[in-house]
């Protein structure tokens, strides 16, 4: 169990407590200054600073502060985890007021407009009071349930973000090439800027016969599948896997599945 | 660390409208406000193009064509062992 769920789960995932969709969330002053610092400042700045920040962690002496530094305090500030699709389908039971807001990794890394960066609870209200005349549309939680299915069913990985853990205020659609938090860690190998997701895929090799295309490697944004040429099967790399599930839904033998983190040695305890 | 470094020069982003952003494959490009002070609500923000993630350059050489200030310089890195 992640250090998140067993502070603030009450036996369940983090984002999956009900407790911690409450409106007396926002009475913790240093969420409110979290939240209208990023609205205040604008993503733009944000990511700014924050890769910025990451980047120095790359350099010789002070690296290991930095590192060090960003890891404890990002929990405190904006983050994400990665999210399965059934949890997030489960996640949008306890939420409301959902909005459409363009995603900013894709705007500001791809000049794209896709209005997929699906928010709810207070950001509605935050967005209108520092961006009254940016883009945002308001769904329902029918629209906002077919949204995150559409964005798996296009091959969009799900992570969920938070404003200060445990509270959630996201749900993102991700795309690889764009997502700047990946960027972060991948880059910079700073855990904090998004965490794995609580499962890791695993292989049934009786079921898999590796298919003249395999659509499930195509579908891994995180290259955690390989081809094992003993076996003539896919084989699973624990250790980068993010637990996304996008490979289960495109295996024609249903021979991937999602099993919890902490059943597979080489993936337990690595957030 | 990454094989290729990669430089932004004099760039005019916006004029030529972030072509470069929209053939990289890996995503290296970053577009970051020119004044850093600014208020989010500013109408239209100006950007500069930014190789923030130059981890992720694979040499490919898409962008180079596509500038059109020719502002974009890919320098290979030497990678020690080998």
């Amino acid at each position: 169990m992640c250090e998140f769920c067993a502070k603030h789960g009450q036996g369940n995932r983090w984002y999956l407590n009900p407790d911690n969709f409450s409106d007396e969330m926002m009475e913790d002053p240093q969420r409110v200054k979290t939240l209208e610092k990023v609205a205040g400042w604008g993503i733009e700045y944000y990511i700014d600073f924050t890769s910025r920040v990451t980047r120095l962690i790359n350099w010789p002496v002070i690296g290991k502060a930095v590192k060090a530094m960003v890891n404890r305090m990002a929990p405190g500030e904006h983050g994400g985890q990665v999210v399965s699709l059934e949890d997030s389908m489960q996640l949008l039971e306890y939420a409301k007021d959902f909005v459409l807001l363009p995603c900013e990794c894709r705007k500001l890394v791809g000049h794209r407009d896709d209005m997929v960066c699906l928010n709810f609870g207070p950001v509605k209200e935050i967005q209108r009071r520092f961006l009254p005349e940016g883009p945002m549309e308001e769904i329902s939680l029918e629209e906002a349930r077919d949204m995150v299915q559409r964005s798996d069913e296009r091959g969009h990985f799900h992570q969920v973000l938070y404003a200060k853990v445990p509270f959630p205020i996201c749900i993102c659609n991700c795309d690889a090439r764009y997502c700047t938090s990946l960027k972060q860690r991948w880059a910079n190998n700073v855990e904090a800027a998004i965490f794995k997701g609580h499962e890791v895929c695993a292989v049934d090799t009786e079921a898999c016969r590796f298919c003249a295309e395999p659509l499930c490697m195509s579908r891994c944004s995180f290259g955690a599948l390989h081809y094992d040429p003993e076996a003539g099967r896919i084989h699973v790399h624990a250790g980068a896997c993010f637990g996304c599930g996008l490979c289960r839904t495109a295996c024609p033998r249903g021979a991937l599945s999602l099993v919890t983190r902490e059943s597979v040695p080489a993936a337990a305890g690595r957030w | 660390m990454a094989a290729y470094g990669i430089k932004v020069g004099a760039c005019n982003a916006g004029a030529c409208g972030f072509r470069c952003q929209e053939v990289c494959p890996q995503g290296v490009f970053l577009a970051v406000p020119k004044e850093r002070n600014r208020a989010r609500h500013a109408a239209d923000p100006h950007y500069r193009i930014v190789p923030r993630f130059a981890y992720f350059c694979d040499g490919c050489g898409e962008c180079l064509p596509v500038c059109a200030q020719n502002a974009i310089r890919i320098t290979s890195r030497k990678t020690g062992g080998g």
